[in-house]
Formats: structure tokens, C-alpha cells, sequence
């Protein structure tokens, strides 16, 4: 054989080169190893979305019609918890397989621990080809502390209409910060008054200009977040779709979309669907963290909540129905969630707080997984700190030592354990990354009972800490508070709780 | 008083902008001030002092923008007035501007009122809006006109307000030195 080539062989061969070079990078997907076996992961959140306000679980109105739907193929998780109130320890949980006080993701100024940067779902599943998205500025924040562990993730003002200009180009680096002052400084809201005297106004009418044709289909206004990026949940669906059906494979895709997170700006297909329809939910009494929300304006922000949660259900329904259109449903693992819950009782409203009561901290969890046709239920207590042992279980990797959650029920060898604990925590006023958390907000589910412990805040006027125990397995409405009259229970909650607590300040320590 | 040459040269344009950037400055930093508590809770130093260099930034910017709307509006001026006319002149239409949209801003933060709807409750005792706009309308235009009208024809007048303007320039300087410290802060951090 000779090794020789013509001149007119090398010319042709130089074309095919430039030629190949110059193809659009998504006709030649690079594959990564381990197998093409390995299923697909998408993890879909949706932010602030209570597990009380989903039909699926037992709410009295018909908010999911989607989501019953397709249940029947999938495992439904009814007992189910954020690892906080809100989107930093909620989300920190959920990526890292851990507790707040352990990963110490409670304030988003502050960060999760460093151990985290190289620890958590990303770098588990680094054989993936690993792209995250979200609109949420807060869940965002995590997610550039984590850019080092992914493929690639996608600047939240990308699916922005419009940008701010400021922190979308000049400011990238910075952005939390150079957003939080160019809305002081620039955007007209409310009544807080602008820094700038008449680029404001200019400001204003660019953005106004921008989604003037969108107020009729949202004409309750347009989602956005800090009321100036504005954002449609159908271009940020039709994104995703884009992605899952050309990202190279195996692909984990952890997208985190902003709705049914405030504004509840439903699309006019579902405004006032609920209006006049008879649901009261019962009024309850007033909690020590009230914001001091009357119970008919709660009733009207809960409608509007919950006309809301028709757009994501509505969304995530067509959403689902692509993937199976397109195949790409049959090799991948389809997860949905959420960070945190919404409450309108007690005087508190949305997740602002630091309660944790069962609307703020029940979360829904569906696992659809590839071939999957009849449904399954569990109602063991699960956490979300549990998805990502769960996820390493079911693409047959091993689950790393560090990693708190455990495997769900139905995808490990033995049975549910109603037993198990599970806890979640809420301290956004905590500053540092070790130590003593305080003040602090700490829940711990066992046995069909519910106690939290509130210490170090305000509210509580300096006469110590707060405790509040519920039988939630026959008091789901947490009606009746127990701590005086089961102190057995309480006291042995009380002390699994604070050990747990005490663990992850332990590990906080070797984790900065 | 200069009343020989009708262009500004480059000290009476560095005068012009001082003047501008001045109200400007003033109300960032007492916006600055209020908010700065709530910003600095729960950051660190760091990001109180972040948060003020980018205000201070986007304010130098707009003292920028504005003072270039404040020159094409010296085109319209007659070329028959002297350089220290067209200053106070300009200087006063800027001065007032900003005084108008600190007005709007306060009446917004205190009130909780859009202007016109404002001056409608106080000013006319809840008569219509629309001629709530009308009158402040001409209370607007007088605002601008009899401080130019002033400039033009008295020389004292026209004096009195250089030396207010010599003395606001350099305050406003010191402000521009804040500025410029800003955006290196602004450029570190984006590093």
C-alpha cells in the first residue's frame, strides 16, 4: 500500500476539511464517554411552588390538571420537602445532597461552602454534558458559584425580553450587585423613587415599549423579577426544548424557571378562572411571624397564585408532550420540583419568612423515568436533598460519602421507611459558613410529626427560643399544636433535631 | 463679566458641566444615604462601597448625557449674548431641571402622589388633573423663563449666580473625584 497522495487527492482533501470545519457545531455532536446507555437527566424546577396547592395532592381546586395527568407514569413523592424556605438553602440542597446546615447555603451574599464548588451534582455526574438555566437571580447566584462543575451555563437575561443593559453586558462578573443598583438607580416602581433624575424616564419607556405587545396576553402585566426583567415561561420552555433535542448525550439539564414565584402573572387563558368558584381555605389563626396579611387578601393573592400555577402546569404538560413527541423522553429521566413553597395563612404571605410551615416547605416531586407507564406513590417522608443520591442510584453510579439524602423509595432495594427523619433549616439572616447558626429556623419530620424550632429572632422578643410540634399525619392543616401536651415527643424530636443541626456545624468547619 | 467671545472655552465648559453634574450628585447621595443601610445589611463592607460606585457611576453618566442636551440647547441660544450670559443661562435651565425632577422624586417618596395629582389635591383643592397639568405647566415654563429673563437683563443678577456657580463647581469637583474612584472600584470588581 502506498502512502503516497496526489496533488489533486491533497486539494480535495484540504476542501473536506474547511468544509467539515464550517458546519454548524450541532450536526457534529461530541460524545462523551461512559456508554450511550446512560439515560438523560432533566431536573425541572419551578420556583416557589407548594405541594398544597397542587390538585395532585389533595388541594380542592384544579390547579394541575397537566400534572394528574401525567402522574400515571410516573412516581409521586406526597411527602415530600424543600431543605428551606427559600430559593438559596432550597436549591443548595437539592444540587448538593445535603441539609442547609451542612452546605450553609443560607444567604446568597454570603455562598455555599467551598467543599460544594467541586461537590455536588454537576461534578457527580461529570460524564454528562451539563447545562443549567434559571431566571431567578437568587438560584442564579448558586449556580455561578457551581459554574466550574458544569458545561455550561446560560445568562439568565438570554430569556429576558429586553435586558438591563447594565449588569446583562457591562457588568456580568457582578451581577447580583450591579442589578440591585441599576433598580435603585434606574427602574421607576412603586414608590421608592429613582436615583436618576431622567434616564429613568428613558428607561421606562424603552421597557414599556419592549412589552407593550405581550399586555394582551398577560394583561394582568408581564412576569418578570425586581420588576424590570421580564421574561415569558414559554420562551424559556421552547429553549429548553431546543437544547434537550441537540445537546450531546448523556445530557443532565437542570433548568429552574421563575413561575409560580411572585408576581403571579398568570397568561389571560387563565385570569379569573378561579374567580367566584367557592374555595375558602380555613382561616387560621395568626403566627408570631405574621406579615400581618388579612385572610381576604391572602384568599385573593392565593387565587391569583393559583391561576398562575395553571400557566406552569399548562407549560410543563406541553412540555413534557414535546419530549415524548421527539423521543427524547425515552432515554431520559424527567424530574420535577421545586425549591421552596408559597403560603397564604396565618397571616404570613409567599415564603418571605421565617416560618416553615407545611405550604412554605412541602414541595412536589414527580420521577418519570425512561419506559416508565404506570404510576407509583410513596408517602415515606423524602427530601430533595435526596435527588441526587437517587439520581447516581439510578444511572448505576455510586452515591459519594459526604452526600446526607438518600436513595427515594422505589428506587432502592427495600422498603419505605416511614421512620426516616428529614429535615430542613432557614437562617437568611446567618452570615458566616460555620459556627452556630443563629438566628435560625430548624424543622425535622419523623414519625408522622412535624416540629420546628425557631431561635434568635426578633419576633420572638428575646424570650427564647420558639418550639411547635404537629401531628401532620392527622393534622395536615397543623390545626393543634402539641408541644405541651406530647413533651415526650417533642423532647426527642427536639434533641434528634438539634443533633443533626449540631452534625452539620461539624462538618461546616471542614467544609469552608 | 466676559462678554467678549460667544463659545465657551475649555474652563467655562468644564464650569458648565460642574454645574450640571451638581443637583444630580447631591440627590444620588442622599438616596445613596437612605438606601445604604439596607444594602450594607447582610453584605459586607464591600458591598455597601460596590453599591455606592455604581450609583455614583451611572450618575456621572447621566451628568454626561445630560450636559450634552444642555449644549444643543446652547445652539438655539442667540449668538449676541456673551459667554457669561449663556452660562448662567444654561447653567439655570440644568439647575431647575434637575430642581423639577427632585420635586417629582419627593413629592413620589413622601406622598406617595404622582406630581400633577399632587399639586390637583394641595394646590386646587382636588379640581381636575387636567388643569392641575395646565397650571403647573405654566408654573413649569415661568420656573425656566424668568431665571433666563433675569440672566439677560440684570448684571447683577447675572453676577450673583456665576459666584454661586464658582463655589458649586467646586463641590461638585470633589464629587466628580468620587466618581472616578467609583468606576475604578466598578473596574476591579468586573475583573
Amino acid at each position: 500500500m502506498t502512502n503516497n497522495i496526489s496533488r489533486r487527492d491533497f486539494l480535495k482533501l484540504t476542501g473536506a476539511m474547511y468544509l467539515a470545519s464550517s458546519m454548524p457545531s450541532v450536526m457534529v455532536k461530541p460524545q462523551r464517554a461512559a456508554g450511550s446507555d446512560l439515560p438523560n437527566i432533566l431536573v425541572v424546577v419551578f420556583d416557589a411552588f407548594s405541594a398544597r396547592n397542587i390538585e395532585l395532592y389533595g388541594y380542592d381546586r384544579p390547579t394541575t390538571p397537566n400534572l394528574s395527568r401525567l402522574a400515571s407514569r410516573a412516581t409521586v413523592y406526597h411527602n415530600h420537602y424543600a431543605g428551606g424556605n427559600y430559593t438559596f438553602p432550597g436549591t443548595s440542597s437539592l444540587l448538593t445532597g445535603t441539609y442547609p446546615f451542612t452546605h450553609r447555603g443560607f444567604n446568597p451574599r454570603v455562598g455555599i461552602a467551598p467543599f460544594f464548588e467541586q461537590n455536588n451534582l454537576f461534578t457527580a455526574f461529570d460524564q454528562y454534558y451539563r447545562l443549567s438555566y434559571t431566571h431567578n437571580s437568587v438560584a442564579f447566584t448558586l449556580l455561578t458559584q457551581l459554574k466550574q462543575s458544569m458545561d455550561k451555563l446560560k445568562a439568565r437575561q438570554d430569556l429576558f425580553l429586553g435586558g438591563d443593559l447594565v449588569s446583562d453586558i457591562l457588568f456580568a462578573n457582578d451581577e447580583d450587585l450591579a442589578s440591585v443598583s441599576w433598580r435603585q438607580a434606574m427602574v421607576k416602581t412603586g414608590r421608592k423613587g429613582t436615583y436618576s433624575l431622567f434616564l429613568a424616564h428613558l428607561y421606562r419607556a424603552y421597557k414599556q415599549n419592549l412589552i407593550k405587545k405581550y399586555t394582551g396576553l398577560y394583561p394582568r402585566g408581564i412576569p418578570n423579577i425586581r420588576d424590570d426583567n421580564y421574561f415569558l415561561l414559554e420562551d424559556a420552555i421552547d429553549w429548553s426544548l431546543e437544547q434537550v433535542t441537540s445537546l450531546p448525550q448523556p445530557f443532565l439539564g437542570y433548568f429552574h424557571y421563575l413561575p409560580p414565584h411572585d408576581p403571579y402573572f398568570t397568561r389571560h387563558d387563565f385570569i379569573d378562572h378561579f374567580k367566584g368558584d367557592g374555595y375558602r381555605s380555613i382561616e387560621k389563626p395568626e403566627h408570631i411571624f405574621t406579615n400581618h396579611r388579612g385572610y381576604q387578601d391572602q384568599e385573593n393573592e392565593r387565587r391569583w397564585y393559583d391561576e398562575f400555577i395553571l400557566l406552569v402546569d399548562a407549560e410543563f404538560g406541553r412540555m413534557f408532550d414535546q419530549l415524548e413527541q421527539t423521543g427524547v423522553l425515552d432515554n431520559t429521566i424527567v424530574v420535577f420540583t421545586s425549591d421552596h413553597g408559597e403560603m397564604f395563612e396565618r397571616g404570613i404571605t409567599k415564603h418571605y419568612n421565617e416560618s416553615l410551615h407545611m405550604p412554605i416547605i412541602q414541595v412536589p416531586l414527580l420521577i418519570f423515568e425512561p419506559g416508565q407507564t404506570s404510576r407509583r406513590d410513596v408517602y415515606s417522608p423524602t427530601s430533595n436533598a435526596d435527588l441526587m443520591p437517587t439520581l447516581l442510584q439510578m444511572t448505576g453510579q455510586p452515591v459519594p460519602e459526604w452526600v446526607e439524602g438518600e436513595v427515594l423509595p422505589t428506587y432502592h432495594a427495600g422498603e419505605e421507611d416511614p421512620q426516616r427523619s428529614v429535615f430542613a433549616a432557614e437562617a437568611k439572616s446567618f452570615e458566616r459558613q460555620y459556627g452556630e447558626i443563629n438566628p435560625g429556623s430548624f424543622m425535622i419530620v419523623k414519625d408522622g410529626y412535624k416540629l420546628t424550632h425557631y431561635t434568635g429572632w426578633e419576633q420572638l422578643n428575646g424570650g427564647g427560643p420558639l418550639t411547635e410540634l404537629y401531628d401532620i399525619e392527622n393534622d395536615p392543616e397543623e390545626m393543634d399544636e402539641l408541644s405541651s401536651s406530647q413533651k415526650g415527643i417533642a423532647g426527642d424530636l427536639l434533641n434528634k433535631l438539634k443533633d443533626k443541626v449540631e452534625e452539620g456545624n461539624q462538618k461546616s468547619l471542614d467544609y469552608r | 463679566m466676559n462678554t467678549q467671545s460667544s463659545k465657551f472655552n475649555r474652563g467655562e465648559l468644564i464650569k458648565l458641566f460642574l454645574i450640571v453634574a451638581f443637583p444630580l450628585h447631591v440627590w444620588t447621595i442622599l438616596m445613596t444615604l437612605r438606601d445604604v443601610g439596607w444594602v450594607a445589611e447582610g453584605r459586607t463592607l464591600s458591598g455597601a462601597v460596590g453599591f455606592s460606585a455604581y450609583v455614583l457611576s451611572y450618575t456621572l453618566v447621566e451628568s454626561l448625557v445630560l450636559f450634552g442636551g444642555i449644549l444643543l440647547l446652547g445652539l438655539l441660544i442667540s449668538k449676541n449674548w456673551s459667554t457669561d450670559q449663556r452660562l448662567v443661562s444654561l447653567g439655570l435651565v440644568a439647575t431647575v431641571l434637575a430642581s423639577w425632577s427632585i420635586i417629582e422624586q419627593i413629592i413620589l417618596v413622601l406622598l406617595h402622589e404622582q406630581m400633577t395629582r399632587a399639586f390637583s389635591s394641595f394646590a386646587l383643592l382636588g379640581a381636575s388633573p387636567w388643569l392641575g397639568m395646565a397650571l403647573l405647566g405654566l408654573l413649569v415654563t415661568f420656573s425656566f423663563a424668568l431665571p433666563v429673563f433675569l440672566a439677560l437683563r440684570s448684571e447683577k443678577f447675572s453676577s450673583a449666580m456665576l459666584s454661586i456657580f464658582d463655589r458649586l463647581s467646586l463641590l461638585s469637583g470633589m464629587y466628580l473625584f468620587f466618581d472616578f474612584a467609583a468606576i475604578i472600584i466598578l473596574i476591579v470588581r468586573n475583573v
